[in-house]
């Protein structure tokens, strides 16, 4: 039953800590990525469960077993790089069944498994070509099939689609999912993408500096983000910076720059408290000319951008906040740079956050 | 118009195309008229002397006493040779008074070895008697059985000439003469018919008598003063010289293996070991690198056998001066080789790869066996070829530590100013192909050996990769690198210090005594180190570029690449001493200090070509088109891309060339008799000079190499470099 579990996992390299008193359960056959910016540290937790890396502080477990003193080759894992890692001097057959082979599994058994999992990855007929002959998806299959044939139950993705063109990117991710799935294996991946993180996932721990700032399904991320960074980091938003005026039964008021109001979700926040109010570009209703709407700000557009399936608006508000507004290109009239529009707020899909200790700026940072 | 700096005015010369034709051109036949021709030619020149060595090795000659001087084992005096006088004159006289008594005349015959101590064969007593009694000239012939003597290549036989009168009975010696290096195993048994030219004048007031060297006799069976049936047997038997090539090649084989066997769980331990320690060990792994081997050799020879070293501990010489101190010294002068390539490789590494293989289920042995070292294959061939390379082409050292042991080098060295020249020429001859031939086929092998990685025992493999089993690992890595390595290089710093606490260093720092000579030498070897690096900078540097660069196309490119290889894989003494044969036969007229130079130029020239080519080929192509396309010409973007990239290994490759310049021993030997550094060392170790004056004069050498490396270090370090 290979759950992972990380119990107060710190790892440091010097000054610099790549993780932060880390706490996770990734459950037994979920696909659990792991989401932030570079730098994060999430490949540093990738490495810890697979025992590349040791914790400073901390325990690690999978399945039941406490594997800190573990090295890699009794933990019973299939990790796949980022660079695919195929051994160059080996062709793709001999890569594939070298996990077998130093397992010492009867070889009669080690070809079996290493033409299944040639078979899943549908990659037969290049028994005998070597890495460099391979292309960027061909190598990246083989890779996942070697760390199949391995016979794990833990699947360990680094960044494994990182290297690739978008258009295999987009079809490899869901074989991926799929053969992790039909296996019944727990997969971690480690990406940031979250687009393709969102794409796969059962759940995601979506990661900064070390330190896990939320888990949960995609829809909890992107519905529900707990903080200003999640916001900004699944999805797109917008941030507004603003005081809680008042305090009703159907949420929030905050009052933004130039006391322009506006009416957001419930949350235990006080009145007079500094906060920001995030809005997806999408939730937004935009409309032209000027009406008389609740919750809602007139405003001019600056720009407009035509991004194929959507249409993007840059608007400056009356109160001279910038919002990003985004709308369906195929379905909606356009709107033209200069038009004065009506932008209302949609209460139920606002986010409303305290204003962050470090400045909006810095917590919104990724680099 | 403004006015055009000189920079700018060359600038616009190298974007023509005759210009830059003309630079590779004559950087193309520098390297084949002074590197790569000449011990090729040398060879050829002295072809026909080769059946000498398959000739039979009983000689029996005529040889003359010549009233000319020449120096051979510390004896300057007259020569006795095989070839004709071509003048008269006297050698020596004698002054009596009357015409009375018989004059009785006799030789006496010693061996003289290498370091100048005589034996004699007669026991004191003058052989081959004759006796004169009138005033006219004449042969008198005497005979004498020489006796089967042993001897040692490097032997000559001195040969005196006594007189002694009728009346008081005393011999006085009148003459002496002496061979050249016989190259024999043994004086023959035979009877050597010894005629001595005579003649007594008289001038009015006294009688003269006077013993010829060389003038021609009216009458008589013979026209001058020498010595028939003077026989010896050939040390230079085919049978011989492919013992002691064989003898070469085995040594370096086994060195080579064995260093890579240490060297590279050192360099495992220095590039994967946590400690901080570890730093000191990687400098300290370079300390027998920059040391010249000659200092490293005295080093050896003091711990390993003289008296102070391990002996002190054990009672009796712990390693006798032989094949197994050779084994020991090209150990520790060839490992730093090989942990400094294989550490650069490990860093250069992909760790991921055997990463890969742990989480695939492979236990650290198996997956460095498997996987790592099969990726770092190419490392492991050139240093194992580079170690390879460096015992077999070390002469200095060797002979310092070989006692009677005889190697490729060591026996063209000993027939170096013999009367035959065939050994020497077979010898040089052989190895120069056989080294250039396993050098050409582990290039065009290296890339086919595959390395057994579908062989795996999973379980010995695992118990073999335990923390237990790891650690004792390191223990003896670490155990071997200080007390066969570190320690035994170092070791001459003891007396070294002790003579500082002594008189011998303010001698040393007055000059005075042998110290003279030895500033001498050592002004000579970094006279010689500064010329032929700067020169070789000038010859090698469009070289490198051609190479890195294939500006011939890639065929003709990848074989100047291999060629430029070849004095490195093969013994700088064959080199030197076919090399020599070359200028000397043909440019007699060369002054020997420019054949020094040649000799270095020739064994330097790799080590940079090869540094700067594999740092140009670095630097990205598409930096030198941004240069182009930025307006930049030849000359411009060499000087303001390549050399700032590349400056390091320019510097670097400067280094390596200087510090091996300054530890040649083999060429300098064979080539000229000037003593540079290290020949002075190996003379002095034979010759017995006091401990405390020779760990010195190391200490100096030592302490010039640092201070040299520090300053270099100093001038290369800074940012953007490579």
């Amino acid at each position: 039953m290979p759950d992972v579990r990380l119990a107060n996992v710190t790892k440091r390299y010097g000054k610099i800590v790549a993780a932060d008193n880390v706490n996770l359960h990734i459950y037994d056959k979920e696909y659990f990525s792991l989401l932030g910016p570079s730098g994060c540290g999430k490949t540093t937790l990738l490495r810890l469960v697979a025992g590349l890396v040791q914790p400073n502080e901390g325990e690690i477990y999978i399945g039941d077993r406490l594997v800190n003193n573990v090295p890699p080759e009794d933990r019973d894992i299939g990790f796949v790089f980022q660079t695919f890692a195929l051994f160059p001097h080996m062709n793709s057959w001999d890569n594939v069944i070298y996990g077998p082979r130093v397992k010492g599994f009867d070889m009669k058994k080690a070809e079996t498994i290493g033409h299944e999992v040639l078979e899943m990855v549908r990659l037969h007929e290049r028994l005998d070509a070597y890495p460099n002959e391979l292309s960027g998806g061909m190598m990246q299959r083989i890779a996942v099939a070697r760390a199949l044939a391995a016979g794990a139950k833990l699947l360990l993705l680094d960044e494994p689609l990182g290297q690739l063109d978008a258009k295999v990117r987009n079809v490899l991710r869901y074989e991926i999912r799929k053969m992790v799935k039909d296996l019944e294996l727990t997969a971690v991946h480690v990406t940031h993408d979250q687009a393709e993180a969102m794409a796969i996932s059962d759940r995601i721990a979506v990661i900064k500096k070390g330190r896990i700032i939320q888990v949960g399904t995609p829809k909890e991320l992107y519905m529900a983000p707990k903080s200003v960074f999640v916001a900004h980091f699944i999805g797109e938003s917008n941030f507004l910076e603003g005081y809680i005026s008042s305090i009703n039964k159907e949420g929030l008021i905050i009052e933004l720059r130039n006391g322009m109001r506006v009416h957001t979700v419930q949350k235990n926040m006080k009145k007079g408290e500094r906060a920001v109010l995030a809005v997806r570009p999408e939730t937004f209703v935009i409309e032209k000319g000027i009406k008389k709407k609740k919750n809602s700000i007139l405003g001019i557009i600056e720009r407009t951008t035509f991004e194929g399936t959507n249409i993007r608006y840059k608007v400056r508000l009356e109160n001279d906040d910038l919002v990003m507004v985004v709308k369906p290109s195929l379905i909606e009239e356009w709107l033209n740079v200069g038009e004065k529009v009506t932008v209302s707020f949609p209460q139920s899909k606002t986010h409303i956050f305290a204003y962050p200790e470090v400045g909006l700026k810095e917590e919104l940072a990724v680099e | 118009m403004p006015k055009q700096g000189i920079t700018e005015t060359l600038d616009k010369l190298s974007s023509k195309t005759t210009v830059k034709g003309t630079i590779y051109t004559i950087a193309i036949i520098m390297f084949f008229t002074f590197i790569l021709l000449p011990p090729i030619l040398g060879i050829i020149i002295k072809w026909d002397t080769i059946d000498q060595i398959f000739a039979d090795p009983n000689r029996t000659q005529v040889s003359y006493m010549h009233s000319t001087f020449w120096e051979v084992n510390n004896l300057n005096t007259s020569k006795f040779d095989v070839e004709t006088p071509s003048y008269s004159s006297f050698n020596s006289t004698s002054m009596v008074n009357t015409l009375n008594s018989i004059y009785t005349y006799g030789v006496r015959v010693w061996k003289k070895t290498e370091s100048g101590t005589e034996k004699e064969i007669t026991d004191g007593l003058c052989v081959a008697l004759v006796n004169k009694k009138d005033i006219t000239k004449s042969v008198e012939t005497g005979t004498w059985d020489c006796p089967v003597v042993p001897m040692n290549s490097t032997d000559s036989v001195v040969i005196r000439i006594y007189y002694k009168t009728g009346s008081d009975g005393r011999w006085s010696s009148i003459g002496t003469f002496i061979t050249r290096r016989l190259g024999a195993t043994q004086l023959n048994n035979s009877t050597w018919m010894i005629h001595y030219c005579l003649e007594v004048t008289f001038n009015g007031f006294e009688y003269r008598y006077t013993h010829y060297v060389g003038d021609t006799l009216s009458a008589g069976f013979t026209n001058y003063s020498k010595i028939e049936a003077f026989a010896w047997k050939s040390g230079a038997t085919l049978a011989r010289a492919t013992s002691a090539i064989g003898a070469s090649f085995i040594v370096a084989l086994f060195v080579a293996t064995v260093d890579i066997l240490a060297g590279l769980p050192t360099a495992w331990l220095i590039t994967r070991g946590e400690s901080r320690w570890l730093n000191v060990l990687d400098t300290f792994s370079d300390i027998p690198f920059i040391v010249p081997t000659a200092t490293l050799g005295y080093s050896l020879l003091l711990f390993w056998s003289q008296p102070g070293g391990l002996s002190l501990l054990f009672g009796a010489p712990f390693v006798s001066p032989g094949w197994l101190l050779i084994i020991l010294l090209h150990f520790t002068f060839s490992f730093p080789v090989v942990v400094r390539v294989m550490v650069g490789a490990l860093l250069d590494y992909k760790l991921e790869y055997e990463q890969a293989s742990r989480t695939l289920g492979a236990a650290p042995l198996t997956a460095a066996r498997t996987v790592t070292f099969p990726i770092l294959k190419h490392s492991l061939i050139a240093s194992f070829t580079l170690a390879f390379a460096r015992s077999l082409s070390e002469t200095g050292a060797t002979m310092m530590v070989a006692g009677a042991f005889v190697n490729g080098p060591i026996f063209i060295k000993n027939y170096v100013g013999t009367f035959e020249e065939g050994p020497l020429v077979f010898v040089s001859f052989v190895l120069l192909v056989l080294s250039s031939l396993v050098f050409v086929t582990i290039r065009l092998l290296g890339s086919r050996l595959r390395m057994p990685v579908r062989k795996v025992w999973p379980k010995t493999e695992r118990k073999l990769s335990s923390p237990i089993v790891t650690s004792s690992r390191n223990g003896v890595t670490l155990l071997i690198f200080f007390v066969i390595v570190l320690i035994p290089s170092l070791f001459v710093a003891i007396p070294a210090f002790e003579a500082v606490f002594t008189g011998v260093l303010s001698e040393a720092l007055s000059g005075a005594g042998v110290w003279s000579d030895y500033w001498q030498s050592i002004t000579l070897s970094y006279f010689l180190g500064t010329v032929v690096t700067v020169l070789n900078v000038v010859i090698g540097l469009p070289m490198a570029i051609i190479i890195a660069r294939r500006k011939l196309g890639n065929g003709p490119s990848a074989v100047l690449d291999m060629l430029v290889n070849i004095p490195i894989i093969v013994p700088s003494v064959a080199l030197g001493a076919s090399l020599a044969i070359f200028w000397k036969e043909n440019f007699a007229f060369i002054p020997e200090i420019w054949l020094l130079i040649f000799a270095h130029l020739a064994i330097t020239y790799p080590y940079f070509v090869r540094s700067m080519s594999a740092a140009i080929e670095r630097v990205n192509i598409e930096l030198e088109e941004a240069g182009k396309t930025l307006g930049a010409r030849p000359l411009g973007i060499f000087r303001t891309i390549i050399f700032p990239l590349t400056k390091y290994s320019m510097f670097s490759g400067a280094i390596m060339m200087f510090t091996r310049s300054v530890s040649e021993t083999g060429a300098t030997l064979v080539v000229s008799s000037l003593v540079t550094a290290p020949v002075l060392l190996v003379n002095w170790v034979k010759s017995g000079v006091p401990t405390a004056t020779l760990g010195l004069g190391c200490g100096f050498l030592i302490l010039f190499s640092f201070i040299i490396l520090l300053v270099l270090r100093l001038v290369v370090r800074g940012r953007g470099t490579y």
